[in-house]
C-alpha cells in the first residue's frame, strides 16, 4: 500500500496516545495553553526547555517562575492570536548560560475547550539561522563594498590610461610639426644627412601617433563597461557590411572573401562584432602571400554553441607564437613587412569577444593558413 | 566678388598647431587675414565686442577653435558663440586631437559647423583647409548653393 493511501485514513481514528508520541518526538518545544497562561499540554522538548531555564534552587510551577526573558515570551499578551488566529515573533533571550539565543514563537488558535480559547505555541531556536543570515548579509555587504571599490579603481585606471594616451598625442604631434617646419624653412641650409635624420624623426613620430591612437582605442574597448543593453545582431548582415568596408582593399588584392553558410542572429553589440570580423578579415588579407588570397567565414554548432570561424590561406602562425598573437602590441613580424600594423587588432578582438562572454582560439601552421574560431555567448536563432 | 579680405580667427593655445594651420592656410593661397588668440577667454572677450562696422574689432568670417585649452575650453567658447545672436552665425570648425565619439557629438550638439581631427603633417591639413575654403568661401560654390 502506498503512503498516499495510508494517509487517507481519517486522522481522528489515531489514538490519543499516538499524538502524545508525535508531540514528544517533535524536536521543538510545543505547548497548548489557555489565555490565562494555564499550560494544558506540553511536549518533551518544551519540558526540557523549561527545565534548563529554571534556576536550580527553584521548582517550576508556573510560567512566572521562569527567567524574565522567557516569561515574557510565554506569558506575553495573546491579543493578536486571539483576534487573528495566528501570531509570530522572534525574541532574543538568555537561557542558562550567558549566550544570547533567539527564539521564534508561533502562536496558533486551535479551537475551544468548552468556551475557552486554546493557543498552540511552537518555539523554535533560530539562533543558528539568524547567525547564518547575518553572515550572509555581512558577506554580501562586504562583497558589494569590494565591487564598488573595484569599479572605482577600474574607472580611475580607465581615466588615467585615456588621459595619458591623449596627452601623449600633443607632444608627438609637436615633434612631427617642428620637424616639418625645420624642413620647410631650412631645407636648403641643411646637409643631406641632416634632412634624412629629420625625416626619420617625422616617420617615427608618425608611427608613435598611430600606436597611441591604437592604445586609446584599446582603452576604450577594454574599459568601457558596456552599459547599453545587448541587441539582437544579424551576424550575416554585420559580416556583409564588414566586407563592404574592406571592399577597396579586397578588390585591389583581387582576394576572395566568402560567407560559407547562413549566419545566425545573436545578442550582442553590433558595432563591436563588426570590428571583430573586420579585424580578422583584414588580418587574413594582410598576412597573406598567396597568389589568390581566400578568406572564408562561417559558423558551426558545437556543444549547443555557435562557433564562428574566419579562415584564410595566409602565411600561418607557428605553434610557439600562437598564444602570443592576442597580446597588446605583440607583432610577429618586423614593422616593415605586412603593412606594419601596430599589433593591437587581435588584442581588441579578444577583449570584445570576452565581454560577449565568448572565447577565441585558432588553428594554424606556417604556410597552411590560419583559422580563427570564436564564440559570442548565448545565441538565439 | 567682395573686395573685403576675409578674416579668419584661430583660437589655439599650442604654438605648433597654430603654426601648422597658418602654414596650411598660406599654402592654399587663401587671401585672408588671420587673427590668433591663445585662450578661450581672450577670444570671447574679442568676439563679444566685435562689430562689422568697427574697423578696430571686426567680426571674423570663420573660426577655428581648439577643443582642449586651459581656462575657457573649446566647448565653453563654442557655447558662448552660439548663444550670442550677434556672433552665432559665424561658422566654427572644432580642432581636436580627440576622436572620441562623445566629444564629436557634444560639439555638434553645441552648434559646431564642422569637426577637424588635428592631422599629422602639413599635407593633410592643406586638404582640410582647402575643402573648408571651397565650402564656405569660394564664389562659385556659394552662388550655386544660394
Amino acid at each position: 500500500m502506498s503512503l498516499k493511501k495510508k494517509t487517507h485514513k481519517p486522522l481522528n481514528v489515531i489514538p490519543k496516545a499516538y499524538w502524545q508520541d508525535i508531540a514528544n518526538n517533535y524536536p521543538d518545544p510545543v505547548c497548548i495553553k489557555t489565555k490565562e497562561q494555564d499550560i494544558r499540554f506540553s511536549n518533551q522538548a518544551f519540558k526540557d526547555l523549561i527545565e534548563s531555564s529554571v534556576p536550580e534552587e527553584t521548582e517550576f510551577s508556573a510560567i512566572s517562575d521562569l527567567p524574565e526573558d522567557l516569561t515574557e515570551i510565554l506569558d506575553g499578551p495573546d491579543k493578536t492570536v486571539l483576534r487573528h488566529g495566528f501570531e509570530e515573533s522572534i525574541d532574543g533571550i538568555k537561557l542558562g548560560t550567558d549566550e544570547m539565543r533567539f527564539l521564534k514563537t508561533r502562536k496558533i488558535l486551535i479551537g475551544q475547550d468548552h468556551t475557552e480559547p486554546l493557543i498552540l505555541m511552537i518555539l523554535n531556536d533560530v539562533t543558528e539561522h539568524m547567525k547564518a543570515e547575518d553572515e550572509i548579509i555581512d558577506n554580501s555587504v562586504a562583497m558589494e563594498r569590494r565591487n564598488r571599490k573595484l569599479a572605482q579603481s577600474n574607472e580611475a585606471l580607465q581615466e588615467f590610461a585615456y588621459a595619458a594616451a591623449h596627452d601623449l598625442k600633443e607632444p608627438i604631434r609637436g615633434m612631427h610639426n617642428y620637424a616639418e617646419f625645420v624642413l620647410a624653412d631650412y631645407r636648403e641650409d641643411l646637409p643631406h644627412g641632416a634632412i634624412e635624420y629629420i625625416e626619420k624623426i617625422q616617420a617615427m613620430s608618425k608611427r608613435m601617433d598611430v600606436m597611441v591612437h591604437s592604445l586609446l582605442k584599446y582603452c576604450e574597448t577594454t574599459f568601457s563597461e558596456e552599459e547599453r543593453p545587448k541587441q539582437p545582431c544579424n551576424i550575416e548582415k554585420i559580416v556583409e557590411s564588414a566586407i563592404e568596408d574592406l571592399q577597396a582593399r579586397i578588390q585591389e588584392e583581387s582576394a576572395s572573401v566568402q560567407i560559407k553558410n547562413k549566419l545566425p542572429i545573436i545578442y550582442g553589440y553590433e558595432d563591436r562584432i563588426r570590428e571583430v570580423f573586420g579585424n580578422l578579415i583584414l588580418n587574413g588579407l594582410k598576412y597573406n602571400e598567396s597568389d589568390k588570397k581566400m578568406i572564408e567565414i562561417g559558423v558551426f554548432s558545437e556543444a549547443g554553441q555557435d562557433v564562428f570561424y574566419v579562415k584564410d590561406n595566409g602565411i600561418g602562425i607557428a605553434q610557439e607564437h600562437q598564444d602570443k598573437v592576442f597580446r597588446i602590441f605583440k607583432r610577429l613580424h618586423s614593422k616593415e613587412t605586412y603593412g606594419g600594423g601596430t599589433g593591437i587588432g587581435l588584442a581588441i578582438v579578444k577583449r570584445i569577444i570576452e565581454y560577449h562572454n565568448g572565447s577565441i582560439w585558432l588553428n594554424s601552421a606556417p604556410n597552411m593558413g590560419t583559422t580563427f574560431y570564436f564564440t559570442l555567448g548565448d545565441s538565439l536563432r | 566678388m567682395s573686395e573685403v579680405k576675409k578674416l579668419i580667427m584661430i583660437v589655439e593655445d599650442s604654438h605648433h598647431d597654430y603654426d601648422l594651420l597658418k602654414r596650411a592656410i598660406d599654402k592654399t593661397g587663401f587671401d585672408c587675414d588671420v587673427i590668433r588668440f591663445e585662450s578661450g577667454d581672450d577670444a570671447i572677450a574679442y568676439l563679444q565686442n566685435s562689430n562689422n562696422n568697427n574697423d578696430e574689432q571686426p567680426q571674423p568670417d570663420f573660426i577655428f577653435l581648439d577643443l582642449n585649452m586651459p581656462g575657457l575650453d573649446g566647448r565653453d567658447v563654442l557655447k558662448k558663440i552660439k548663444e550670442n545672436d550677434n556672433i552665432s552665425k559665424i561658422p566654427v570648425a572644432i580642432l581636436t586631437s580627440s576622436e572620441k565619439e562623445s566629444d564629436i557629438e557634444k560639439c555638434y550638439e553645441l552648434g559646431a559647423n564642422t569637426f577637424i581631427p588635428k592631422p599629422m603633417g602639413l599635407d593633410n591639413f592643406i586638404i582640410t583647409v582647402e575643402s573648408i575654403k571651397a565650402f564656405w568661401f569660394d564664389e562659385v560654390l556659394n552662388e550655386n548653393s544660394i
